[in-house]
């Protein structure tokens, strides 16, 4: 037991992300090293601290992660923040938060993950290179379409509503509508529906002014205000109450709202991008979501397909996700055998990208003294799946022909080079062999 | 409502928010000391004087070392600074029951004596308040049991 503990100690260690956990009363009870890097905080100066005097950000008063996730009971990604220094300099982090539960489901602590933007942006800037639109990686006919279609929407200001299931992309598939759209060089803003509670959502959204609640010490301008001009992401957008959503519905009909506590009405010119991973259907049907808000939004609809219907994307993905461990980590491990290919081609992959991202984070970080994942690496969960009859193979062959078709122009463009063909698919030349003999592909190269 | 989130709002100064977490909790949980100490101080905050009095009688009359044992600063208490407020309040000429109660209350999470002291000038504006004699004789009784040489005399 003392073993393994040990040993996940020193794999959240090995992480480029910072991690720290909390007890219930909010007291750091683990940091691990790259929290330290980034933080210049010791470890054993923070441990047994609680967080908000390590952080010092305004934001553990006001927008504590783990409070919004104890409110919303859901785990928050990205969320853009803000921490203080060990020498007193404010740096923009971004964090994912989940609550740690007892066996009777009672809160008894929280994790957090972080990054300092800085890095990211540094990273994705490289990353950006490998990608296939805007910083998605995709290469199946459903995402060609959809890049398609959002060329084709560039010119436009109508509203678009993304919609499927968590871990897909959507909010990258926002990105690449915002800065492909006409409005690109202005504000950006993206807020999270389901995180923030009704009365600060509304807040949020709209602002306030002084003395409309008990925390309104100042006025204060909403998302709106601040993105006039530009474009909104509203993110879970179906989650919001439905006071809320007659109040958002108003705004794109008529560019109108006031703000908490105010009778002023105001107007703003605004691009709604809305985003949901929940049954539309379902939630039109049992009222949670309206209807008519829904009809507003949905003028341009664009349905991100699960990973597990766009199977041809999974290797360029995986060669996507080695390349930014290997710059996060600094780390050379640039593949994955076969067997690791097949384990993972044949998983369900319920959390989608995302999901991808973190067992691959996870077998990276596992991985050392060699530049390829072995399938002894996978998180057992994987691994178990060996047996497991698989979507995969019924779905390889829908799209066996597409993909053949992709295969054969890249030849063709290549001049029938396996090399330059195998470096353009960011496979390796053996896969590349493989590939072309499972498609009954002759060899024409001279 | 959980008692982490209560312990957020209470840690964000948000006492509003921590009173009203932590009654739910103490609802689901009435042996929950934790959320009884820092309810305690919640209500003070948000003008709930009497149910703070009230709670505050309970758990000293449980378990008075639960408050006396807080360390202000390694258990981010507020109450340095909160008492320091309220004494400004006094320094002007307010010295109603429920200001010097208060006083008495918060300064039991530091200084006991000090406590004694609000909850004797107390009893000076009311001789005949029974919660406030009672408290004392709780309190006294700890001082009693700190130091051999304290006289204690239950509340006429």
């Amino acid at each position: 037991m003392a073993d393994y503990e040990i040993k996940n100690e020193d794999i959240l260690d090995s992480l480029g992300e910072g991690v720290f956990t909390v007890d219930k009363s909010f007291r750091i009870n683990f940091f691990n090293k790259a929290a330290e890097r980034i933080t210049g905080n010791k470890k054993e100066e923070v441990i047994g601290e609680f967080c908000k005097n390590v952080f010092k950000s305004k934001v553990c008063f006001t927008e504590c992660p783990i409070a919004l996730v104890l409110n919303s009971k859901k785990n928050i990604y990205d969320f853009e923040s803000k921490i203080k220094t060990a020498n007193e300099k404010f740096i923009p982090i971004k964090l994912n938060a989940a609550v740690l539960h007892n066996e009777e489901e009672k809160p008894i602590g929280g994790v957090i993950s972080f990054r300092e933007v800085s890095d990211l942006e540094r990273i994705e800037k490289d990353l950006n290179k490998d990608s296939n639109f805007h910083g998605i990686i995709g290469k199946s006919k459903p995402m060609m379409e959809i890049f398609e279609l959002i060329k084709e929407i560039s010119d436009s200001d109508a509203p678009v509503f993304i919609h499927g299931e968590s871990g897909t992309g959507k909010e990258m598939i926002a990105n690449a509508i915002q800065q492909t759209s006409i409005r690109k060089d202005k504000v950006f803003i993206k807020i999270n529906c389901s995180v923030l509670p009704a009365h600060l959502l509304a807040s949020e959204l709209f602002g306030h002014v002084k003395g409309a609640f008990t925390d309104a010490v100042k006025d204060r301008p909403g998302r709106f205000e601040i993105a006039d001009g530009g474009t909104i992401f509203l993110d879970e957008v179906a989650e919001m109450p439905l006071q809320m959503q007659l109040q958002l519905l108003r705004v794109l009909q008529e560019g109108t709202f006031e703000r908490v506590g105010e009778s002023i009405t105001r107007r703003v010119d605004v691009r709604v991008i809305a985003a949901t991973n929940i049954n539309i259907e379902e939630a039109l049907r049992t009222g949670k979501f309206r209807e008519d808000l829904y009809y507003r939004l949905n003028v341009i609809p664009i349905e991100i397909p699960p990973l597990k219907d766009r199977l041809v994307d999974l290797i360029p993905l995986v060669k996507h996700f080695l390349n930014k461990f290997s710059l996060l980590y600094k780390k050379e491990i640039n593949d994955i055998d076969d067997e690791t290919l097949e384990l993972i081609s044949n998983f369900e992959w319920r959390g989608n990208i995302r999901e991808l991202e973190n067992v691959i984070e996870y077998s990276f970080v596992r991985t050392n003294n060699s530049n390829i994942i072995t399938a002894s690496k996978l998180p057992p969960m994987i691994r178990g799946n060996n047996n497991k009859k698989r979507a995969f193979n019924k779905y390889y062959n829908d799209e066996e022909s597409f993909e053949k078709h992709q295969l054969l122009d890249i030849l063709e463009k290549n001049h029938w080079s396996k090399t330059k063909t195998a470096q353009e698919l960011k496979i390796g030349r053996t896969t590349l062999w493989r590939k072309m003999k499972q498609f009954g592909i002759d060899d024409q190269e001279n | 409502m959980n008692e982490m989130l209560g312990n957020q709002y209470f840690m964000a100064r948000n006492y509003m928010e921590a009173a009203n977490t932590f009654q739910s909790v103490l609802h689901d949980e009435p042996n929950n000391l934790n959320a009884k100490k820092k309810l305690i101080i919640s209500l003070t905050q948000v003008g709930k004087y009497s149910k703070s009095l009230d709670l505050f009688f309970d758990l000293i009359n449980e378990n008075i070392d639960f408050i006396v044992d807080t360390d202000p600063i390694k258990d981010d208490c507020p109450c340095a600074e909160l008492v320091n407020n309220l004494e400004l309040v006094t320094k002007y000429g307010t010295h109603s029951l429920t200001t010097l109660q208060t006083l008495g209350i918060l300064w039991l999470y530091c200084d006991i004596n000090k406590s004694v002291e609000y909850f004797e000038k107390a009893l000076q504006v009311k001789p005949n308040d029974e919660k406030t004699n009672a408290i004392l004789y709780i309190l006294k009784k700890k001082l009693s049991d700190n130091s051999q040489n304290y006289d204690v005399k239950y509340p006429s």
